[in-house]
């Protein structure tokens, strides 16, 4: 079987899918969420690759590097804030981000 | 279509010197060691008004495309970064005497909120996919941190955490619908998407594909802007996060996010309007329905405020549902005044103090008329206008947004938006009473801040609300000319 364009789209949809449901039917460890935005992220990598490798378009695969760096800071943000919240907490269960409700 | 170079750099002027300057603040700022608060502040001020001063000599005429069509200058993002300026300096003001003495004193917060003014500016010139992302993500990623800022209050942290989340499932979402219309229209381009999509007109799954990436774009942005059903970070966030944090938050990037979305729907999206508007005016519907009704139950006035926010965003999105050059102008004229509201009621609460913190309940208002009887009047004035009582300003927003949406025979939302801003006014109202006819307690009197800079934007924002009337017009003109070549 041949592999095209769709195959690899399928793939990244599946992959992005499981990156927002892992968001929301994770209910354990921030940690997890973390991942599962990264796994989003790459994903959507995937598509921008395989869109610019059929459209013979190099604008994609720029896309795709800032994509990396700013998904590398954004983690970087993300794994910070998340230190702050255990040194307050003692915990990064998600149960515990209930204190601000209304 | 090509200039020189040195043009181009010189169009991006205000946007280099903020890059640049921010830099050059942060290596102030460590050089200076602890108390390097106040001069980065000062000079990050200076910094802003220069940038907002060199993008109102610039005026463009028509829309200016540099850096290979990535970047647009026009009407529109010039009004826009005038309001990104003003708005940023007000909220630096009205916030340094709120994190002085306590552990946000630090210097990174000016310099995180130029990085952020950056990004919106960038945002609101952004003529391509790319520039869209990177100006999106900048001030995205400053805000997450400021949302935190108070590293050891147990909420602030909660609250950054929530944000960061949410907006980075947002910007996945922003990136998953760039990668469809990029595999679809195979360029990343404003005008090329356009010119692509209104040439196609192929029914059938690829449109589909098309119609889906543009969901999940317009989702982004709603999420950035607060709009049902993407806004159930905003009571989080404003309520956890620092209070002078929070004025920026409803101050400034609503405004950049709702310039970036006139654009994508002019822009891009253009030739798909018909699929896209009738999203847009349900978003609007259900925003001023939550923003009405969730607010009456509130008792924290940042949670209010959020309500209030996300209300306000649906009426601003009723000029964008109606889709023509009206509405977009009208848009434009009820986030100017929005802002100026928003500035004004966070202004009054930084002012208030209790136990050596911004007051946080609606009942610490009570009795404000016999204790402070000039702030009182002062937030009667902004809660008159936030529930649209002539002939404060709000009214005259309310009124464009509302007389755009009929002149487009968008009469079900014009009807939506009427009543539910008489629901919204009882809340508004609710305020006022609880100032003038409550008795203060006496454990709870909250004491008044001296602040000079924090009076004096309250001052200039009163003003501007209670006199919009006597120059009505001028606003309008101002508002109408940034988005005159939009529709073309």
């Amino acid at each position: 079987m041949e592999i095209g364009l769709i195959h690899y789209l399928m793939l990244a949809t599946i992959l992005f899918v499981v990156g927002v449901f892992g968001i929301f039917l994770n209910r354990k460890n921030v940690i997890v969420i973390l991942m599962s935005i990264e796994l989003m992220l790459l994903a959507v990598n995937i598509n921008f690759v395989a869109f610019s490798a059929f459209l013979g378009d190099l604008a994609g695969q720029a896309f795709t590097m800032f994509i990396l760096t700013v998904a590398a800071a954004e983690a970087a943000i993300g794994l910070a804030i998340l230190v702050v919240f255990f040194r307050n907490k003692g915990s990064i269960a998600v149960e515990d981000l209930s204190k601000l409700k209304g | 279509m090509s200039h020189p170079i040195f043009y181009d750099i010189f169009s991006m002027a205000p946007e280099l010197m903020l890059a640049v300057g921010s830099m050059l603040l942060m290596m102030i700022g460590v050089m200076g060691r602890g108390g390097a608060l106040k001069p980065v502040a000062l000079l990050s001020v200076f910094l802003w008004l220069a940038a907002g001063a060199f993008v109102y000599l610039n005026a463009p005429t028509g829309a200016i495309r540099v850096f290979n069509d990535m970047i647009v200058l026009d009407g529109l993002s010039r009004f826009a970064k005038l309001l990104i300026t003003g708005g940023s300096v007000a909220a630096l003001l009205i916030a340094v005497r709120d994190i002085e003495g306590t552990i946000m004193a630090r210097f990174e917060y000016p310099v995180l909120m130029s990085f952020a003014t950056l990004g919106m500016f960038i945002m609101v010139s952004a003529n391509d996919l790319l520039a869209l992302y990177v100006g999106l993500e900048l001030s995205s990623l400053s805000l997450y941190v400021l949302a935190a800022f108070d590293r050891n209050s147990n909420r602030a942290s909660e609250a950054g955490l929530k944000y960061f989340v949410l907006g980075a499932i947002s910007s996945g979402m922003l990136l998953f619908g760039s990668s469809l219309i990029y595999g679809y229209t195979g360029t990343l381009q404003f005008d090329v998407i356009k010119a692509t999509l209104s040439a196609a007109a192929v029914p059938g799954p690829a449109s589909l594909v098309v119609l889906f990436g543009m969901i999940l774009i317009i989702s982004a942005i709603a999420f950035k802007v607060s709009a049902v059903p993407f806004h159930m970070w905003t009571p989080d966030v404003y309520e956890g996060a620092p209070t002078s944090v929070t004025a920026f938050f409803a101050i400034v990037p609503k405004v950049a996010a709702i310039v970036l979305l006139m654009r994508l729907v002019t822009g891009p999206f253009g030739p798909l309007a018909s699929d896209m508007l009738p999203v847009v005016g349900i978003i609007a519907a259900a925003s001023m329905t939550v923003g009405a009704f969730a607010a009456i139950v509130q008792t924290s006035i940042k949670r209010l405020l959020a309500y209030s926010s996300i209300g306000n965003i649906g009426y601003a999105l009723v000029g964008i549902a109606a889709g023509t050059h009206l509405g977009l102008s009208s848009v434009l004229l009820y986030m100017a005044i929005y802002m100026v509201m928003t500035t004004a009621a966070f202004s009054v609460i930084l002012l208030l103090r209790r136990d050596g913190a911004a007051v946080e309940k609606i009942a610490d208002l009570a009795g404000l008329s016999k204790t402070h009887p000039v702030v009182a009047y002062a937030l009667a004035i902004v809660m008159f206008s936030m529930s649209g009582i002539p002939p404060m300003a709000g009214f005259f927003g309310k009124f464009a947004v509302f007389q755009a949406a009929v002149a487009a025979h968008a009469y079900v939302l014009a009807v939506f938006g009427v009543l539910t801003s008489v629901v919204a006014a009882w809340y508004y109202l609710n305020v006022i009473r609880v100032m003038f006819f409550e008795e203060p307690s006496e454990e709870h009197k909250p004491t008044l801040h001296f602040c000079p800079a924090t009076y004096a934007v309250l001052a200039a924002s009163v003003i501007f609300l209670a006199g919009f009337i006597v120059f009505p017009d001028q606003l309008t003109v101002w508002t109408a000319n940034a988005t005159a070549g939009l529709l073309n």
